[in-house]
């Protein structure tokens, strides 16, 4: 790996995404911040791949989003899971359980 | 989440710029949050700004996703879907083919059907607001109806809740003269505000106007002609307007001609010529003029409830009002004591739909349920091609399909095959309504109508072959998705297994149906045939029949100036004509009441008769054998003592021996003495269905007045030949014209309307839905053999015997056939004994039809097993195992 935070897995961004946005509404920055918050800065997400997924999760229903006053007073967009993307996170989460499980099976044998 | 994309597009294309303005915000709120991070974490403000810009270096580019990200994400997985639901259709052909085609001819035939149908029943007349015209009429404590003196037209309108009423009279034929051409023309006789009630003005010259009726004084002999008729004799002319016509012993001049395709309120036939009521044929001496009925609009503000009520409260008043205008009490008290009856009359008088209404839903019904067995068919179909890309479906799961793309992707398959069955439909319904149309009954007079498609016909029947293609797929699907909720990893199996069941029951159900589809129009069929091979008791082959018409002022002919023995005299010298009779009636005369009949010196004791006046010939003529006494001569006049002869059914009616007996008939002064010569076998009056009526025959020569005949001539030569030369000589006469000639063959043929209408219809649909019963039945056993090829393949591997294989196939298929037709059979009988009354000599449990279908059936479910079966057996163990 050439660099010391791994690029995101192809797939997982919307996942984590999820994740992060799980407690509670938080802005794009917001949302970049908790993904390393959570991940224990594995994961860094670059603007270019954050603002098109969560447009894209929105799109898709995944999210909502309204403006509102950040933690200093900036007016930002916030986003939120909508029900469609709790339920949403909790089957990617199971799928990606099993893959989990079964890719690391894989490798102990 | 399908609807929140719509919605998302729809935001898209519609708030594009505030969409664009709050991306730009959002970016531009981030790079602040950015920067105020970075100035927390003590970075100089300038060189906060200046790091942050580089990290949010691409915002350009970043919008440049986002925006493709939004637009695109519908459009993408739209496309996405299409493209691969048109790469599927193009790998399986004949599936794409089969589904499109069996929708296509479900929806083509629905509209076709329904646009004839519709037009037939549906149709409003072609005049202003046809919702806001009424027809009052005035009927008897019987229910007669009775006629209303025109009279009282003036006091209808003058108070009162109507704001025009008008006088009319319609559906009478008149013959008449114009452009030195005799035709039959169809006419109505009204009053002076008709025009301004129908809200249609002539496209040339004027209406008929009130002075033109003076109610109390004959009314001015001028006429507003159709445009039908003014293309057909006059061939368009502009300068029509003033010319002068003859209708009956009148010369009438044309004031207007009405535009295409307004013809009154008769809808099955229209009116081709509109004259003043009481001008061409003058009310009888000291009668006053009276009209069928009087059409109405409603004054503004009143209802129809109002307005109905009110009528009814006026309306003995309004009668004895007129009837002390009255010259003759007779006449009065016929209209006292009647009620008025005030009904909307929007698509107009119609007596197609009266006698075919019953036909006609019949008719309906069969091709609605031929959409629906469409849609199941095409049902079945997706659904097969769903359990055979089980294994497809399954990785695409496992490769992060979400349950909703995978729906989605199945719900755009559907709907490429629905919208291209249904544009298919398009020409296909172009196609079939020249036929159905062509099955419609047609009378004397041309029908006035054309078909063409109904576009909202087509959109409705389309939308509903769609909805049910779509929800068929879809329900199964969805049953299947949501017990993988809970069932994790055996999605497949679960799909399979539903599917499986879905599938067969879809077949099993095209089979019920179809079932009763086809012995529905097995029975009607077997009607058609049984009236038109029974015995008729009169000869058919080489006989032809003409009805003749007077031209305007020829109606005038007596039987006693030798006109018609000459007339007959000529037809005779014609080559190849064997012998020539008279009828008043015969064939043409159906609908005719029937009279009491007793003998001289009793009371009428319930016993009714059909008459008719005939030649002496007629009987030689038809083959109609003489059973007792004799039949009457030339020699027999007004003069010498009234004769009459009687059918067999008449006589029995009578008591047996009636040869010299003296009968009375009706209540006509002439009628009251006729004696008995002969008793002849029984026969048809003209209509197939009834070959038993008891008829009394009077004799022509006798008959006080004996004119518009019809003359039978039977020929040993070709029948176009005798029916020119009937047309030639009586048209050399001056006196009649031919208005209709057809040999006796093609007229019974063409009697049943009803049921021809229904048998052949009936038929097109039937085998229609056969065809797709067994498209629905191969398909399900196609995919059943190819799911099973492995399992197959084990089999012949392990010895089976191909044969035996191919047996069990075929084995399968007999056995959803026989469900079908054992769920389709009591069905069958239920649903026939709704249409008994359309039945003609056959029960609607009749044995014949129910076996035939069963057995035809049984047969076809093993036809739809033996190209599956076969390549069943032709599986190839090595191949079939590798497969997999």
């Amino acid at each position: 790996m050439a660099e010391s935070r791994a690029t995101v897995l192809q797939g997982t961004l919307d996942l984590l995404i999820l994740k992060a946005l799980s407690a509670g509404e938080l802005h794009g920055l917001g949302v970049s911040r908790r993904i390393e918050q959570i991940t224990r800065g594995t994961f860094s997400v670059q603007p270019g791949s954050l603002f098109p997924a969560l447009h894209r999760l929105e799109e898709a229903g995944a999210l909502s989003s309204d403006w509102q006053p950040s933690e200093n007073n900036r007016r930002a967009k916030f986003y939120a899971l909508t029900k469609a993307g709790r339920r949403r996170l909790g089957d990617e989460t199971a799928q990606w359980n099993r893959v989990a499980i079964a890719i690391a099976h894989a490798l102990e044998t | 989440m399908a609807l929140s994309r719509w919605r998302a597009f729809w935001r898209n294309l519609r708030y594009r710029n505030q969409v664009e303005r709050d991306l730009d915000e959002e970016m531009r709120a981030t790079l602040d949050l950015l920067i105020d991070e970075k100035i927390a974490a003590g970075v100089d403000p300038r060189e906060a700004r200046r790091r942050a810009m580089i990290e949010l270096n691409r915002i350009e580019p970043i919008k440049e996703q986002v925006r493709d990200v939004r637009a695109g994400m519908f459009m993408d997985t739209l496309l996405q879907d299409l493209k691969y639901a048109f790469r599927h259709m193009r790998r399986s052909p004949g599936f794409a083919a089969a589904a499109v085609l069996t929708l296509a001819f479900g929806i083509g035939a629905n509209t076709a059907m329904f646009s004839v149908l519709n037009a037939l029943l549906l149709k409003r007349l072609p005049i202003e607001n046809p919702d806001g015209l009424y027809s009052l009429t005035s009927h008897n404590d019987r229910g007669l109806q009775r006629y209303i003196p025109v009279t009282l037209v003036p006091d209808l309108e003058r108070d009162g809740p109507f704001e025009i009423v008008c006088a009319y009279n319609g559906g009478g034929t008149l013959p008449v003269e114009a452009n030195g051409r005799p035709t039959l023309a169809l006419v109505a006789f009204i009053s002076g505000r008709c025009f301004d009630a129908f809200g249609v003005m002539p496209r040339m010259g004027r209406a008929i106007a009130n002075e033109d009726v003076p109610l109390f004084t004959a009314g001015r002999k001028v006429v507003v002609i159709s445009d039908r008729l003014w293309q057909r004799v006059f061939g368009g002319a502009p300068d029509v307007i003033g010319k002068v016509m003859k209708a009956e012993n009148n010369e009438v001049t044309i004031a207007g001609v009405m535009p295409a395709g307004f013809l009154g309120i008769q809808a099955d036939t229209g009116v081709d010529v509109f004259a003043p009521h009481d001008s061409i044929i003058p009310a009888q001496p000291e009668r006053r003029p009276v009209a069928s009925e009087v059409l109405v609009r409603l004054r503004p503000g009143k209802t129809f409830e109002q307005a109905s009520a009110e009528i009814a409260a006026r309306w003995p008043a309004l009668l004895e009002q007129a009837r002390s205008s009255m010259r003759q009490a007779q006449e009065g008290a016929n209209i006292i004591g009647a009620t008025p009856r005030l009904v909307p009359i929007a698509t107009g008088l119609s007596t197609f739909r009266e006698r075919y209404s019953p036909t006609i839903q019949l008719i309906l019904g069969l091709t609605a349920l031929l959409l629906l067995l469409a849609c199941i068919n095409l049902g079945g179909l997706l659904l097969t091609r769903l359990t055979a890309r089980e294994t497809e479906l399954g990785v695409r799961l496992a490769l992060g399909g979400t349950q909703w793309r995978i729906g989605q992707q199945m719900l755009t398959e559907s709907l490429v095959l629905s919208i291209s069955g249904a544009l298919l439909a398009i020409p296909l319904s172009y196609a079939f309504i020249a036929p159905v149309a062509s099955f419609m009954p047609t009378g004397y007079i041309d029908r006035m109508m054309s078909f063409t498609p109904d576009l909202r016909v087509l959109f409705v029947t389309a939308a509903a072959g769609i909805v049910v293609g779509v929800l068929v797929t879809a329900l199964p699907t969805w049953f299947a998705m949501r017990r993988r909720a809970s069932i994790h990893f055996t999605w497949d199996r679960t799909i399979a297994g539903s599917t499986n069941r879905w599938t067969r029951g879809l077949a099993v159900a095209q089979i019920a149906l179809s079932v009763v589809m086809l012995i529905g129009a097995g029975l009607l069929a077997r009607s058609l045939w049984v009236l038109q091979n029974r015995d008729l008791g009169v000869r058919t082959s080489g006989v032809v029949t003409a009805k003749l018409l007077p031209v305007p002022g020829g109606r005038r002919l007596s039987n006693t100036d030798g006109y018609y023995p000459q007339i007959m005299q000529q037809i005779s010298a014609e080559p190849g004509v064997e012998a020539v009779a008279l009828a008043g009636l015969f064939p043409r005369g159906i609908i005719t009441t029937t009279q009491p009949v007793a003998f001289v010196g009793e009371d009428f004791a319930g016993i009714e008769t059909h008459t008719d006046s005939v030649s002496p010939e007629f009987f030689a003529t038809l083959g109609i054998p003489l059973i007792d006494g004799r039949v009457p001569t030339w020699s027999e006049t007004p003069a010498t003592r009234p004769v009459v002869v009687v059918n067999q059914s008449l006589a029995r009616l009578l008591g047996g021996h009636v040869v010299d007996r003296r009968v009375k008939v009706g209540t006509l002064r002439d009628s009251q003495d006729l004696a008995i010569i002969g008793v002849v076998a029984d026969s048809t009056r003209g209509d197939p269905r009834d070959t038993t009526p008891p008829i009394l025959y009077r004799t022509a020569p006798q008959a006080r007045v004996f004119t518009s005949a019809n003359v039978i001539v039977r020929t040993s030569g070709s029948t176009a030949d005798a029916m020119s030369a009937i047309r030639r000589i009586v048209a050399a006469s001056g006196k009649e014209y031919v208005q209709q000639a057809t040999t006796l063959d093609a007229w019974f043929d063409q009697v049943p309307t009803g049921e021809r209408m229904s048998a052949t219809l009936g038929a097109m649909v039937g085998s229609l839905a056969v065809l797709l019963a067994l498209i629905g039945v191969h398909g399900v056993l196609a995919y059943s053999v190819s799911k099973r090829t492995r399992e197959i393949g084990v089999r012949v591997a392990v010895g089976a015997n191909p044969a035996a294989v191919a047996r069990a196939v075929v084995r399968e298929g007999l056995v959803l056939t026989a469900i079908g037709v054992a769920i389709g059979v009591p069905s069958a009988y239920v649903a026939a004994r709704t249409m008994r009354s359309m039945l003609f000599g056959v029960t609607e449990t009749d044995a014949l039809t129910f076996s035939a279908a069963t057995v035809f059936f049984l047969l076809l479910g093993v036809m739809a097993g033996v190209l599956p079966a076969r390549r069943a057996a032709a599986v190839d163990p090595v191949i079939a195992l590798r497969a997999e």
